[in-house]
């Protein structure tokens, strides 16, 4: 009857030390996985941004205020832009990493897989709103 | 009271306190463990380092919109670029402060001031260099003119231009010119014939055509008009800013 009694309360000292040695170590894991840094998804929202920035400040292939203005203007003006356009659009990315514009008429560049974190970004032009996605396989 | 019915309390008593001071051991140990590698973590982690911040904060300078050295987002003029100074870019950006620091355009240094550690990885993280790259578009401005003689051309098309454009009509007597066009707007009319020197806020269309348009009458041999605008040429470039530590 006495050892059962001790057995109990010692066991009773060491689960409430349990727990509470549980309760810090979960308040310190809140320190330990903070995300560190700079997001990879950050910078490649910036490459996007960039890329539309420096796109809507070239002359068009065919007539218009810039690439990307003249590529929302209209089905066939998109048709006229669209080669220059991914050609550019080649260019102004990162070696490394691929982009696809979407516009209201059609898209430019690769479609971009299902498993990866793409940056995006977006610009209106005044007639519509383009949009970047750009991605490092 | 009998014997039995004390001795229980006691052992009690007893075996709470073993069990008590390990438990106190237990969560001291807990803590101060948790603790230390919560304060690594937060001294590693949370404290961005100051260099990147203030090589983002640059680089954000650099291209912006609105600085004095752009003409847009992104649109860095080439020779506002080249006169840029540390101390400006030190009034601009105030992290940059007291900072080593680099920033070039492609393969060519624009500006530069001490000797910026590129390595961004090694050294603790207060003293760890930063770097940030961005794409930017950089413009010459070129001065174009063009002079026609308007009994045989009325039109001057503009492949590519920036700011205003100065037109200067020279009049032969007689001559009826009364209205200039750009591309599908009127930026010019007299009813009396144009005659001198205009200055002309012209649509951004890219090209732009400058249609002079008469009122009936031919246009008499001898009178001419003078188009002068800037037309810029532009590479698309990377631009690289490092920070040292």
């Amino acid at each position: 009857m006495a050892e059962r009694t001790d057995r109990g309360q010692l066991a009773t000292s060491l689960v409430e030390a349990t727990v509470g040695a549980l309760l810090l170590l979960s308040v310190v894991a809140g320190f330990l996985w903070v995300p560190v840094g700079d997001a990879p998804d950050a910078r490649l929202d910036r490459h996007a941004a960039d890329a539309l920035a420096v796109l809507d400040a070239e002359p068009p292939a065919g007539t218009g205020r810039s690439r990307l203005s003249a590529a929302c203007r209209s089905p066939a003006a998109f048709a006229t832009e669209r080669t220059e356009l991914a050609a550019r659009l080649d260019a102004v990315l990162p070696a490394a990493a691929f982009g696809r514009l979407e516009t209201p008429y059609g898209a430019v560049g690769p479609a971009p897989p299902a498993a990866v974190s793409a940056g995006t970004a977006t610009r209106s032009t005044g007639r519509c709103v383009l949009s970047l996605r750009v991605w490092v396989p | 009271m009998n014997a039995s019915q004390l001795r229980a309390p006691t052992d009690r008593a007893q075996a709470n306190l073993i069990g008590f001071a390990v438990a106190v051991i237990v969560v001291t140990t807990v803590a101060v463990v948790g603790v230390a590698l919560a304060n690594d973590a937060v001294a590693d982690a949370d404290r961005r380092p100051l260099a990147t911040h203030a090589a983002e904060r640059l680089a954000d300078h650099l291209v912006a919109a609105d600085a004095a050295h752009t003409r847009g987002p992104n649109v860095l003029r080439s020779r506002a670029t080249a006169n840029l100074t540390p101390a400006a870019l030190d009034a601009a950006v105030p992290p940059l402060r007291n900072r080593s620091f680099r920033v070039s355009l492609g393969t060519e240094t624009v500006v530069v001031r001490g000797h910026p550690s590129a390595a961004v990885a090694g050294g603790s993280a207060a003293r760890r260099g930063a770097r940030v790259t961005r794409r930017v578009r950089i413009e010459r401005a070129v001065e174009r003119s063009t002079r026609i003689d308007l009994a045989d051309r009325r039109a001057v098309t503009l492949r590519d231009h920036a700011g205003p454009v100065v037109v200067v009509v020279d009049p032969a007597p007689g001559q009826s010119i009364a209205t200039l066009r750009a591309g599908d707007r009127i930026v010019l009319h007299d009813p009396d014939g144009l005659a001198g020197r205009y200055v002309v806020s012209v649509p951004q269309t890219r090209p732009l055509d400058l249609v002079f348009v008469t009122r009936g009458r031919p246009v008499v041999v001898g009178a001419t008009a003078t188009v002068t605008w800037t037309e810029p040429t532009a590479r698309t470039a990377s631009l690289v800013v490092v920070v040292g530590g």
